[in-house]
């Protein structure tokens, strides 16, 4: 079979042989996407560039009938969601007015200590014009890139939290790959029970912790922010919450809730590790212990010396 | 494609959403007896992946593997009612969802979430008979019409 109906057996044939030889093509594809060749990011780049206002018209009466049916499901239950906030509302009245009292604390504090101040971040939001969903891939495309200053690698937040990072820039759009991306990788910070540890996606709702120390308990509920090691994102974003499954393993669940995202912002001033600069040697591997003796006959890596000690 | 995705603003399809091209494919090739062309597959599938962010290649290797199991499955052919049709889909769905699934594991090194996974192959598989059944009532509404007529 090939375009249209049927015609003979030597058309089915080589229309076959074709199929066969597109989808050897996209496996190469495939393979070399992965390689992250600069060519291709470039022809991404501008292929997202050029589809985004075709896919923004598409998205956005599906969008608006999403919305409009959510606002009629809440209203069956509106006289409960206003209980609900005005007890959220009491509740963060109190709880200001202590972050009030401990933040004075914290710059007296500060003061005392000659703590460097803080930068102040420079923001660049963008209008978020794809859906998220996807199950090989978590991403959305903001209508802000380059020409907002917008480079691969800067942190992307919402008034939640972490969003992810942008991991390609075209002229008036960028890509920003989600937490929960199976390729996201981030460095973390248990704040409570103070242990660092690295947060991948799975491609679903948690997050996994990963190189967390065996001697950690981490706390089900405490809060989990960047730990800003790597120098790639900045530290001190909220990620998300810590939470215990069924069989006992710890996950984190994101701040940010991804299906609801409509504005997500960059931090423009990140300062970024730049691999391509002449005097960046990479990142120093860990050091071997320099041969040292602590007991008589073993050095500090406990092995028994062979060298004849010097008298 | 992109309709497709934006389902993912609807809370149901909050996890992932349906593979309707899937079903347009093997409903276009199997019941109209009309063959998608090769390359507006390559291109449609390209375009998919660009907007999604995934690997290029991934979404046009799927729909051209449903495409080349749709056509050249010959045990799959003899399918006339509802029934048959929706087994052979289920089939060659997640035969060609599979192949997929482990070249994308192949590559990231990494096996993904399962939930969405198969929330996906489900919402897919329970929506073929929905949207084949709705083929075949416009086309009996139409030939109701003609014969009127």
């Amino acid at each position: 079979m090939v375009s249209g109906k049927p015609s003979n057996n030597r058309t089915i044939k080589e229309g076959r042989n074709f199929n066969f030889v597109l989808i050897l093509l996209c496996l190469l594809l495939v393979f070399l996407g992965k390689l992250d060749l600069i060519a291709i990011r470039n022809i991404k780049s501008f292929l997202f560039d050029f589809w985004a206002p075709v896919t923004h018209v598409v998205n956005k009466p599906i969008k608006e009938i999403a919305v409009i049916l959510e606002d009629v499901k809440s209203t069956s239950s509106l006289r409960q969601e206003n209980i609900k906030l005005k007890n959220e509302l009491r509740r963060l009245k109190s709880l200001n007015i202590q972050s009030e009292s401990k933040e004075l604390e914290l710059l007296e504090l500060r003061g005392l200590l000659n703590v460097l101040p803080k930068l102040k971040n420079e923001i660049v939001t963008g209008r978020v014009i794809t859906a998220p969903g996807g199950i090989f891939a978590n991403t959305v495309l903001i209508n802000s890139g380059k020409n907002f200053g917008i480079q691969i690698g800067q942190p992307a937040i919402s008034s939640f939290g972490l969003v992810g990072y942008v991991v390609n820039v075209g002229l008036k759009t960028s890509r920003i790959l989600l937490l929960i991306d199976i390729n996201s990788m981030i460095p973390i910070y248990l704040t409570s029970s103070n242990w660092p540890a690295v947060a991948q996606g799975q491609n679903g709702d948690l997050l996994e912790i990963k190189f967390l120390s065996s001697d950690a308990i981490p706390l089900e509920g405490e809060t989990v922010e960047t730990s800003g090691h790597g120098g790639r994102l900045p530290p001190g974003i909220n990620v998300g919450k810590i939470i215990k499954s069924f069989s006992g393993k710890y996950y984190i669940k994101p701040s940010v809730d991804f299906q609801r995202m409509t504005y997500i912002s960059i931090l423009t001033n990140n300062q970024k590790i730049n691999v391509n600069d002449k005097k960046f040697q990479g990142f120093a591997p860990l050091q071997n212990p320099k041969p040292s003796s602590i007991f008589k006959g073993i050095d500090s890596s406990g092995k028994r010396k062979i060298e004849r000690e010097q008298d | 494609m992109d309709f497709e995705r934006s389902l993912g603003y609807f809370s149901i399809f909050n996890s992932s959403t349906p593979s309707i091209i899937s079903i347009l494919i093997y409903l276009l090739i199997r019941k109209l007896n009309f063959s998608p062309s090769n390359i507006l597959l390559f291109i449609l599938g390209i375009l998919n992946d660009v907007m999604s962010g995934v690997s290029l290649g991934f979404s046009s290797m799927f729909l051209l593997l449903i495409k080349f199991q749709a056509e050249n499955l010959s045990l799959l052919k003899l399918n006339k009612n509802h029934e048959q049709q929706w087994f052979s889909f289920t089939f060659i769905f997640i035969t060609t969802f599979l192949i997929v699934l482990l070249i994308n594991v192949t590559v990231n090194l990494n096996i993904p979430d399962l939930n969405p996974l198969l929330f996906h192959v489900g919402t897919t598989l329970i929506l073929f008979p929905i949207i084949n059944s709705g083929l075949d009532l416009i086309f009996f509404i139409t030939r109701m019409i003609k014969t009127n007529s």
